[in-house]
């Protein structure tokens, strides 16, 4: 009984803080890139189906294809500005393809820096670690 | 910034411009590289690579007006380093820009709108530590990896959240560094992890004192600490710079030719926000075995 409470807060907690991915986040080392996270939280049995990324950008047209391969618990240690925190999170390792270009393949990887930023570590065709900013919608 | 790299988008991205470019257009490349204040010795290395960061670099170094980004430091040829960041800083600066717009996010609490400093970015520390594949070695190793890893990241947030002291303390003075030379092999990073576990576990004393050290017997200003084992290399025992004596270090102070004016002090569990407790120790054993549990259950 005791451990069927616990793998349901476990369970309840990750799909909140997985939600924190939801949203519009802007690139701060390539300008003018957006991504869309969505998150569907209806479909808990298969973590990697429950997400969608969305490449745009408002100056290209190129079409990226970014397919999630997996999503695995972090822990970060994070300032909330009074005090540190340990704070329970994801990673998700994702395939991009450009699809204008054969044979062109990254694989990134999303962990949270804090609730407001995220690290890319890009390898593959495309070797380097980039900061994700959320942006709020108004 | 790097410019329209990122993803391979639209036509002159780096990987496009790479594929394409002749050696007549690396050759111009690199003398624009150097024109602009790049090293002969690092162009050389840099224009031999195949990646798509050389036209990027050329790029910033034909315009000695644009900082080259540290990011960008990672070695794309043989891919065995890489580049991570922890908690950036938040700066105050106007967000009359795109640029700084899409760098800012609301405070917390005040809702003041606060400029994010971004990987690289100005006095925003950045470490490049060995990759998870060029390390090898099978799940122990993937655990202790996602241990070091984890713990360069918290050194790195405490660093550029004004608490360097702090994570020298529980980390060590540069353990980013560390990883990159000793741990880019599994025993090698095996022994890392072992000693930095050491280290934090040496607080276990239950005196209340993180150092471990015996509480002074007696007097407000003790010399000496009474016997028993005294740690000799641990990090508590560095000089604090919040507890400095300003008297006796002043230059002209007396004092200050007889001691280099760091008096020994009695740290405590109260003692500055700055220093290390038993709390923070006990916190980064806690998060390390917590990132190894995660190693061991996903994989």
């Amino acid at each position: 009984m005791k451990k069927t409470i616990l793998l349901i807060a476990l369970l309840f907690s990750g799909a909140i803080f997985s939600q924190n991915y939801q949203g519009l986040w802007a690139d701060t080392q390539d300008e003018g890139y957006y991504l869309v996270i969505s998150y569907d939280i209806g479909r808990l049995a298969e973590k990697e189906k429950n997400y969608k990324f969305t490449n745009f950008s408002f100056t290209k047209t190129t079409s990226i294809k970014e397919e999630v391969l997996s999503v695995g618990n972090d822990i970060i240690l994070n300032y909330n500005g009074d005090e540190w925190e340990d704070v329970d999170t994801l990673y998700i390792k994702t395939k991009i393809q450009n699809m204008d270009i054969e044979d062109w393949i990254v694989y990134a990887e999303y962990r949270f820096v804090d609730e407001s930023i995220i690290e890319v570590l890009y390898t593959g065709d495309y070797h380097a670690t980039h900061n994700l900013i959320r942006k709020e919608i108004k | 910034m790097p410019g329209t790299s990122k993803k391979g988008g639209g036509l002159k991205t780096k990987s496009t411009m790479m594929m394409k470019a002749s050696p007549e257009k690396k050759e111009a490349a690199k003398a624009k590289a150097v024109a602009g204040g790049m090293p002969q010795n690092v162009a050389d290395k840099v224009f031999k690579m195949k990646s798509p960061e050389v036209a990027y670099m050329a790029k910033v170094a034909g315009n000695p007006a644009m900082e080259m980004d540290k990011v960008m430091y990672q070695d794309p040829e043989v891919k065995k380093t890489q580049v991570i960041g922890g908690q950036p800083r938040p700066v105050r600066q106007k967000f009359d820009t795109y640029t700084d717009e899409i760098r800012s996010y609301k405070h917390k609490h005040t809702g003041e709108r606060m400029a994010v400093n971004y990987l690289g970015g100005k006095g925003n520390r950045a470490e490049e530590i060995p990759t998870r594949e060029a390390v090898g070695g099978g799940k122990q190793t993937s655990a202790n990896y996602a241990i070091m890893k984890g713990m360069v990241k918290d050194s790195l947030s405490l660093v550029n959240r004004g608490q360097g002291f702090k994570a020298q303390q529980l980390y060590g003075q540069r353990l980013g560094g560390d990883f990159k030379q000793y741990g880019d092999n599994p025993k090698g990073l095996q022994s890392l992890v072992s000693e930095q576990m050491v280290k934090l576990k040496r607080s276990g004393v239950t005196d209340g004192n993180y150092s471990g050290q015996r509480p002074p017997a007696k007097g407000p200003h003790p010399s000496h600490y009474g016997g028993g084992y005294m740690v000799k290399d641990a990090p508590y025992l560095k000089k604090n710079p919040h507890l400095v004596d300003k008297k006796a270090s002043a230059p002209n102070s007396p004092t200050s030719r007889f001691s280099l004016g760091y008096p020994t002090k009695y740290y405590s569990d109260r003692g500055h926000a700055g220093r290390a407790n038993r709390e923070d120790a006990k916190g980064a054993i806690k998060r390390a075995h917590k990132r190894a549990r995660n190693v061991y259950e996903q994989n």
